[in-house]
């Protein structure tokens, strides 16, 4: 008898503390974050209000918010908060080291069609770009298994917090990276027409077994992935560098029913016309390339603004993995060449989700998404201002990256 | 020959010198926020610029009678920003990648004064840059410092009376460059024998020389040595008449570097890149060496992975002369951007961040006497931005070297064939 009432005794000892502890990881997933200029993404901006999270969400966002007991307060005040930012196509997690070739995972480089690829395969949860790249408020990134040959495999979209790739994943495999500009000297496809008919060509082998229903062979991975994008099921992203590059991308999505998004490369100026005629959107990398010598000292600067006006839908892409954090800087550079701020502002954030077809759950700070937060201290399109807190799942995440780290380990110089 | 046309005659010889005072006459630029970077910030002033130089300075300057003037209100006026690390307008021949040592290579011969890469610079309101020798070699070539005087001329652009600087490099490149092809150096270790070996030889050919002139002052029959360029620039820099600019990364080849330059008692020496220095920041202090470098630059190489945005900070702190530098034909365009960025990862100052792309390269260029800050006496090396320039909404619209405008927004439909 004795020993049955120790039992229960025990049982109520361990249930108290569990009880408890749920209690605190509870309470630990709700944060308030009252005080700032929300600028919530969809245009509108709230200012001194409160944005509640719980669970991995945003539960309100508004002026008048009852903030629950015990939940983690961040006082924003004189801050502003944005939706945490999109890099739209990067590497993040597949490159540790640019030039270490051990420590790099994107870019098949054995074939000219890697589309059986998937860049989640890949990706590193415990990078250092991760740290670094989400300092400067970005949340997200798609990540893409590579862009070297004329086919590339599958890309993933990540949320830049977690130890395990299953906690970040966004959605896998919902794109592949098709390359209009990948021509190597001396082995096929080493032309513009080249990569063209190797494309078609993948295509119709595909489109063949496709209707041939009572082909028994069955497929392989490369083919089943093709098959999908011809379905519409997969999309395309398409790189392009020359005006010709550009026009051959949208060529093959007529052809093809593609669903297609392009990244149009310093030709951009010349295909205006058609890319809007084409209704694709488009992901603006290359702000910062050089202009030709038959272009004005601005012409990349002023790409995105005069793809804007002409109804084209953007967002911005790093397309690397160190330098993603400075990708905001091209929309800034933008800005100040053309394209409204509230336009680059989208282009970070809602307009990219829409873009990767994410905009459910991404994109904006409003009740029922994903709480991807960026508090900071002044205009964040500002290049001056930085990430004072930051949500990502609705937890808030550690500013210390490696970079951090290694300030604080050489503070004192020891002797 | 009649009165009549001898009137003609002079009343040519008149208006062509009246037009010649014309055109090198005084201009002003009146109002704007004056941001001298060394002496404070001027709201609504004005400069005058006489025969290129910068004549006075304040809230007000008086106008003398025919001085063109540029209206800056609401504008901000900064000295020229300066480069002290870029490759452009060398046509590709950054790199003699054909042995360790070419110290006998000068890339002022590389130059071309109409590269359209210069009016892109003069875009973002550069004005004077060092072109340098690639990092391939151990020792490289001599760099040149010039001014941006896009489609004038090597002469025009030199900057007379200044210092080169002889181009070293360690790490990972030049171990790259000739490790792959089974020639030394392929470490570090070979590296600074390389370096080693060099000097000594320079020094040897030195006293070669010297004994040379001292029996000939003695009147004795003696034949000069072989004149060896390569030698004779390494001899020259040893003994100051050059400086030298080394590229490096990691802290450890930063320390035997710096051991090696106090050995053989270098004069002058700049460090580039150098994202370890931040971990040995007292030798580099103590050293009294200036380092160009980046804000936040990192991981494109192993030596490159430990880079911080925290170092220019932490080294301006320990007293280091340090500025941001490009290495590229794109960030050259945007420098003051680079600036800002300062204020993201410190606490420092607006003045301060400016300084790091003005008066710091200035300082190691050696041409800090004649530019990097708006000052009486120095060259009209200016930049106008239509906002702050560490705005990131802000464009520049004017830049000036000494005195002329070489870059003007309203005339920007430029290209390289127009």
């Amino acid at each position: 008898l004795k020993g049955i009432r120790t039992m229960k005794h025990l049982k109520l000892l361990v249930f108290i503390p569990i009880v408890f502890l749920c209690c605190i990881s509870l309470s630990a997933q709700s944060i308030a974050i009252v005080g700032g200029n929300i600028v919530t993404g969809t245009g509108e901006t709230i200012d001194g209000g409160t944005i509640l999270v719980k669970n991995q969400r945003i539960e309100k966002v508004g002026r008048e918010i009852e903030i629950p007991e015990g939940c983690k307060v961040i006082d924003a005040s004189g801050k502003t908060i944005w939706p945490g930012r999109i890099d739209a196509l990067s590497i993040i997690g597949l490159s540790e080291i640019g030039a270490v070739a051990v420590t790099n995972d994107a870019n098949e480089k054995t074939s000219t069609n890697t589309a059986h690829l998937r860049a989640a395969d890949g990706i590193n949860p415990e990078s250092s770009v991760v740290g670094v790249t989400r300092n400067n408020g970005i949340t997200t990134t798609q990540v893409m298994q590579g862009r070297a040959a004329p086919i590339n495999g599958l890309t993933a979209i990540i949320d830049l917090d977690g130890r395990r790739l299953d906690q970040m994943i966004v959605t896998d495999g919902s794109a592949i990276v098709l390359n209009l500009n990948a021509m190597e000297r001396g082995k096929y496809p080493s032309t513009r027409p080249g990569v063209m008919a190797f494309i078609r060509q993948s295509f119709f082998d595909i489109q063949n077994k496709l209707d041939k229903a009572d082909d028994k062979a069955k497929p392989s991975l490369k083919e089943q992935t093709l098959a999908q994008v011809l379905k519409g099921e997969i999309s395309v992203i398409a790189f392009c560098d020359a005006n010709q590059d550009i026009r051959n991308a949208i060529t093959l999505g007529n052809e093809f029913s593609l669903d297609m998004i392009l990244v149009p490369g310093r030709g951009w100026s010349r295909q205006i016309e058609m890319i809007k005629e084409s209704g694709y959107p488009v992901l603006v990398t290359g702000t910062f390339t050089n202009p030709g010598e038959n272009q004005t000292y601005d012409h990349n600067y002023r790409m995105a603004g005069e793809l804007h006006k002409a109804g084209i839908p953007l967002a911005f892409a790093s397309c690397t993995a160190h330098n993603a954090r400075q990708m905001p800087d091209a929309v800034s550079m933008s800005v100040t060449y053309g394209l409204p701020y509230e336009t680059g502002m989208q282009a970070l954030t809602l307009s990219a989700a829409r873009i990767l077809g994410i905009e459910k759950d991404y994109g904006s700070i409003e009740a029922g998404k994903i709480a991807n937060i960026a508090v900071w201290n002044g205009d964040p399109l500002q290049i001056s201002s930085r990430v004072v807190n930051l949500i990502i799942r609705g937890k808030e995440v550690s500013l210390q990256s490696r970079q951090e780290l290694l300030r604080d380990r050489y503070k004192e110089i020891d002797d | 020959m009649s009165l009549k046309t001898s009137r003609i005659i002079l009343s040519l010889i008149l208006l062509s010198i009246l037009s010649i005072a014309a055109f090198a006459g005084d201009l002003v630029i009146q109002g704007g926020t004056v941001l001298t970077v060394t002496n404070g910030v001027i709201e609504n002033g004005s400069i005058l610029i006489k025969d290129g130089k910068i004549a006075a300075i304040g809230k007000t300057v008086t106008i003398p009678p025919g001085a063109e003037v540029i209206n800056a209100d609401g504008k901000y006026i900064m000295p020229g920003i300066i480069d002290s690390h870029s490759h452009l307008a060398l046509n590709g021949d950054v790199n003699e990648a054909t042995d360790p040592v070419t110290s006998q290579v000068d890339m002022a011969d590389a130059i071309d004064a109409h590269d359209y890469q210069i009016y892109q610079a003069l875009a973002g309101g550069v004005t004077a840059a060092k072109l340098m020798h690639g990092s391939a070699n151990v020792i490289g070539g001599l760099n040149t410092t010039v001014k941006l005087k896009y489609r004038t001329s090597l002469e025009e652009m030199r900057i007379p009376g200044v210092r080169q600087q002889l181009k070293m490099a360690l790490g990972e490149n030049p171990k790259r460059v000739y490790g792959s092809k089974g020639k030394q150096p392929s470490t570090r270790p070979g590296i600074f024998a390389t370096l080693r070996q060099n000097f000594l030889d320079a020094r040897a050919y030195q006293d070669k020389w010297d004994t040379y002139e001292k029996k000939k002052a003695e009147g004795e029959e003696v034949s000069p040595p072989r004149r060896n360029l390569k030698l004779e620039t390494i001899a020259k820099t040893l003994s100051g008449e050059y400086g030298i600019d080394c590229h490096n990364y990691v802290h450890n080849e930063i320390v035997v570097f710096l051991d090696i330059m106090k050995e053989f008692n270098v004069p002058y020496v700049v460090l580039s890149h150098s994202f370890g220095a931040y971990k040995v920041r007292d030798r580099v202090a103590e050293s009294g060496v200036g380092v160009q470098t980046h804000t936040d630059w990192w991981g494109y190489k192993k030596e490159a992975y430990d880079a911080i945005p925290y170092a220019i900070k932490m080294m301006l702190d320990e007293g280091i002369v340090v500025d941001i530098c490009s290495d590229s034909e794109d960030h050259i365009r945007r420098l003051n951007r680079e600036a800002a960025k300062m204020i993201k990862y410190s606490d420092i100052s607006e003045e301060d961040a400016l300084k790091l792309i003005t008066i710091n390269p200035a300082k190691i260029l050696e041409i800090n006497n004649r530019t990097g800050s708006l000052e009486t006496g120095k060259d009209a090396d200016i930049a106008i931005f239509d906002k702050h320039p560490l705005d990131s909404f802000s464009k520049c619209v004017k830049t000036l070297i000494e005195g002329e405008v070489y870059f003007d927004i309203n005339t920007s439909d430029q290209t390289a064939l127009n």
